[in-house]
């Protein structure tokens, strides 16, 4: 109570407390606006927050310090990555600077760094839409005539059941692939994709109709680099 | 990307003015004082004697005895269509121009006012500056085409193309004349100081603008907004890629004649060849247009001018300190469309491995404004990272990101350009600077310069559109 008296609106509340008779009410409400913090929770927050200086500031400085020179430290803030520095994977074979960093990029190439700067596995890292990746989906690249032949005739018969995923799935080809080999007709297209979003925006107002144009006008932003 | 230049064809007639000791800048000044000392006095006449005295009309309608002329012009000046050429000795603008610009004094006064006359006000090209843009053009467009090709070797064409139009189009060529001080003279005709800008608002001249070819289905391009294959941009559209509109046929003789070219000179016109407006409006799309085709056509006239007296090292400094050292940011000309698509192509042409995305970092998943760090990496090698506010969008923008990377592979600022071959052999080779942007080029000097390295070309379009 020593402590709470220090702050001046602590102090409004004691006022509060010793004149009014009432007093009863005021004690919940002033409760409910304030934080509550457990000592489980207030221990997690700090262990969240003890992060590690970076290593720049750690390493030890060199011999030549002690003799009186001055160290440099290169710890810029963090920011986006400039398009201008090409990644090593991208510099052409002819050029100086791969040939500068190539021992760096053959030896240490699997482990990266965090944002706290600490080394991290590239392959611990969680991939994201796996299933669109072209690398984690295994491709048959042997399909003959007769796959393709049958893969059309599956999904003329039942382009329901035997959608483009599915296909895919079974043939052990790409997404694309299976576009590529075979279209379903129009009537289909438009069962499954035309009219049921048409009816769907039939049913929209004016704000979720205009959210649906701004999203639409992100996306395009984002693909011209302006967001 | 550029063609052949004729260059004999368009400074034939120019030779014409000799550079000597009379024309240069301060031989221009005195010689201009020496003229207003000999000049009779003009006559002024008071108002009080202009009331009583019949006004005197020239045949150009002025009432001289109200506007008395600043100074004594030749005889039928008004009906000449542009100042006559030795009047630009007497100009002090063009004088200050040329001091502006630090031209050399090889260039003429005499030439610098004929860059200054564009072919909306005077029809003769032996007097505008037609041939003098023509060469300009060839020249500023040559130097920045191979500029690109050896700084950023892998831009795509329709990359390429905007950046040469964002370099040495007609709006930053506009911006560049307006920066060297030109002002504009109200009409064009005789009398005016050679020293302004003299362009018609009423009659777009035609003046040959470049290399390039009219399609035949242009009305249907146009009409139906069919698609352009970039190849066929190359060939027959413009430096900047842009569809050459063809010319009004005002007689089938002219027609025919332009059939009979087939040079692939396209001429210059606007896109409103009747305008309906009178001289006094400005302001229009239409004037701002012919105004910024005036401005850049005398900006590459003077780039002509400089290479026609001072030769091609000269030109070549010049378009570089006036053109080619201008920022233009290249990372925003870009737009994709699947960038994820793209760049897995990418991946397989170069034999990489497929590029996976994986989350670095996130923050606030459930919250109304999550940030998720996204990283495309082929293999163990990062190639570009993006952060957006859902994973599909970090995803997205960490493929544009690589592949913005890989487009804009630079060798460096010191990047030999084909050019500097020639600069670099001491004599004779004057003639072979039109061709190669190629490592061809280099290949057939690299035994005489051994400071010459073929440039790093990449091998095509990513994506053949």
């Amino acid at each position: 109570m020593e402590a709470t008296l220090s702050r001046p609106a602590a102090r409004c509340c004691c006022l509060l407390k010793t004149t009014t008779p009432s007093t009863s009410r005021l004690p919940p409400l002033l409760s409910n606006q304030q934080q509550t913090r457990q000592k489980s929770t207030r221990a997690r927050h700090k262990a969240s927050l003890n992060i590690p200086p970076h290593p720049s500031f750690l390493s030890n400085p060199p011999a030549s310090s002690q003799t009186g020179s001055t160290t440099l430290i290169f710890n810029p803030p963090s920011s986006a990555p400039s398009v201008f520095q090409t990644p090593f994977k991208f510099l052409p074979k002819s050029d100086p600077r791969r040939r500068a960093t190539l021992a760096k990029n053959l030896f240490s190439s699997s482990v990266t760094t965090n944002f706290a700067s600490q080394p991290v596995d590239v392959s611990s890292l969680p991939t994201i839409f796996d299933d669109r990746s072209p690398a984690t989906t295994p491709k048959n690249h042997s399909l003959t005539k007769e796959d393709v032949e049958e893969m059309r005739r599956l999904r003329l018969a039942d382009p329901i059941k035997n959608s483009v995923l599915n296909l895919a799935r079974q043939f052990g080809c790409s997404v694309m692939f299976v576009m590529m080999c075979v279209q379903a007709g129009k009537e289909h297209r438009d069962k499954v994709h035309v009219e049921p979003h048409a009816a769907a925006r039939e049913r929209w107002g004016p704000k979720k109709r205009q959210a649906k144009e701004e999203r639409k006008r992100r996306m395009e932003m984002l693909m011209r680099g302006e967001i | 990307m550029m063609k052949r230049l004729r260059i004999e064809r368009a400074t034939g007639q120019l030779l014409a003015a000799r550079p000597g000791c009379p024309s240069t800048p301060g031989a221009a000044l005195r010689s201009s004082y020496k003229c207003a000392t000999q000049v009779a006095p003009v006559r002024y006449s008071s108002s009080s004697s202009a009331v009583e005295t019949e006004p005197v009309y020239e045949e150009d309608g002025t009432d001289h005895s109200r506007f008395p002329p600043l100074e004594k012009l030749p005889p039928n000046t008004s009906t000449l269509p542009s100042p006559l050429p030795y009047r630009a000795l007497e100009s002090a603008k063009l004088s200050a121009l040329h001091a502006r610009l630090s031209l050399s004094p090889k260039i003429p006064l005499q030439t610098l006012a004929r860059t200054l006359v564009d072919a909306s006000a005077d029809p003769n090209p032996l007097f505008n500056n037609s041939s003098l843009a023509f060469l300009g053009a060839t020249i500023i467009n040559y130097h920045a085409s191979e500029w690109f090709m050896v700084h950023y070797p892998r831009l795509p064409m329709d990359v390429l193309f905007a950046a040469m139009a964002g370099l040495a189009g007609p709006a930053p060529l506009n911006r560049i004349a307006k920066s060297w001080g030109i002002e504009v003279a109200a009409a064009p005709g005789g009398e005016v100081d050679p020293g302004l800008l003299q362009f018609s608002l009423e009659n777009p001249g035609e003046s040959i603008a470049g290399f390039g070819y009219t399609r035949t289905v242009v009305d249907k391009i146009n009409k139906n907004n069919w698609k352009r294959s970039v190849a066929s941009k190359v060939i027959y559209d413009d430096d900047f890629g842009q569809l050459i509109m063809p010319r009004k046929a005002k007689e089938s003789e002219d027609k025919a004649v332009e059939e009979d070219q087939g040079q692939g000179v396209y001429h210059e016109e606007a896109a409103n060849p009747t305008p309906k407006f009178s001289p006094t409006s400005y302001g229009s799309s239409t004037t701002r247009e012919l105004s910024e085709k005036a401005h850049a056509n005398f900006a590459r006239a003077v780039v002509g001018a400089v290479y026609t007296h001072c030769g091609r090292a000269a030109a070549k400094s010049f378009v570089k300190a006036h053109v080619l050292c201008r920022e233009l940011d290249l990372e925003r000309l870009f737009a994709f469309k699947h960038p994820t698509l793209e760049l897995a192509m990418l991946c397989a042409r170069e034999e990489f491995e497929p590029p996976v995305a994986r989350l670095l970092s996130e923050t606030g998943r459930l919250s109304r404004t999550p940030v998720f760090v996204v990283g495309v990496y082929s293999g163990n090698d990062k190639l570009g990272e993006g952060q957006g506010a859902t994973l599909e969008q970090a995803r997205l923008k960490a493929a544009m990101h690589a592949l913005k990377a890989w487009y804009l592979y630079s060798p460096g600022e010191g990047a030999k350009v084909p050019s500097d071959v020639l600069e670099m052999e001491t004599g004779g080779g004057g003639g072979g600077g039109g061709g190669g942007e190629q490592q061809g080029q280099g290949q057939g000097q690299q035994g005489k310069n051994k400071g010459w390295e073929p440039a790093y070309i990449d091998i095509g379009e990513l994506i053949s559109r």
